[in-house]
């Protein structure tokens, strides 16, 4: 009984232990950029859409201009103003895309905010969930 | 409090027993068996409670945000992943 009940909670804290600290293989973003220290870097796994449908989203926010230039730079984003939006490589985020079924990144990037958000689309129920929402969002603002 | 083990218990017994004693252990048993598993309650809880508390300071960045996101990550450890989740939707209202 008693040996019963320490395998069970020394399972039940091996698993939570492992859940909380192993980034997914898609996490390889993140893990590029999370060192640098002029990018707030963050990854939101299971990030709500709906009811039934959650996607994972990488975030590099610049910490300065200097900063933000680079990454304008790194990921071909033009302009310096207002919001730029486009399908990624799901491997190569800067290499533009069109929309398959297959994997891929929704980019977005924010001069205002100076962020960049990737948010990865693996099926089409994440596509059409992500464009829902969008317009949820939209919509609720006006 | 010492824990005696079964093991413990049976020799105690055979001595006391060899040493005519047996009455007053068999008297003592129930008392000893009460505490005992009282003991083994406690320690129980105590390591029920550390399985619980564990993981959540395992890797404080990756604390779980409220259900509009499951697990967050963070290089910034003073940054809330609220932040994060409210940028997600400021961008996606942008765009």
């Amino acid at each position: 009984m008693k040996k019963a009940l320490m395998t069970m909670v020394l399972v039940a804290l091996l698993a939570g232990c492992t859940h909380q600290t192993e980034l997914p293989p898609e996490g390889a973003l993140y893990r590029h950029y999370a060192a640098r220290q002029d990018l707030g870097v963050a990854q939101l796994n299971g990030f709500k859409l709906s009811d039934t449908v959650r996607v994972d989203i990488v975030m590099l926010q610049a910490e300065n201009d200097e900063a933000w230039q680079q990454l304008t730079e790194e990921f071909g984003i033009e302009g310096d103003e207002g919001t730029v939006s486009w399908l990624g490589d799901i491997d190569d985020p800067v290499q533009r895309t069109q929309w398959t079924g297959e994997p891929v990144m929704r980019v977005i990037a924010s001069h205002s905010q100076r962020t960049i958000g990737f948010y990865r689309l693996d099926n089409e129920a994440q596509y059409d969930a992500l464009i829902d929402y969008q317009l949820e969002k939209i919509e609720n603002n006006n | 409090m010492d824990i005696m083990t079964e093991k413990d218990f049976e020799a105690l017994w055979q001595r006391a027993e060899a040493a005519e004693h047996a009455t007053l252990l068999t008297a003592e048993y129930p008392v000893w068996r009460r505490n005992r598993r009282r003991a083994m309650g406690v320690m129980a809880s105590l390591v029920a409670v550390v399985a619980v508390a564990l993981p959540l300071f395992a890797h404080p960045q990756a604390a779980a945000s409220d259900e509009r996101c499951l697990v967050a990550y963070c290089n910034r450890p003073d940054t809330a992943s609220q932040y994060w989740v409210d940028m997600a939707d400021i961008l996606l209202r942008e765009a």
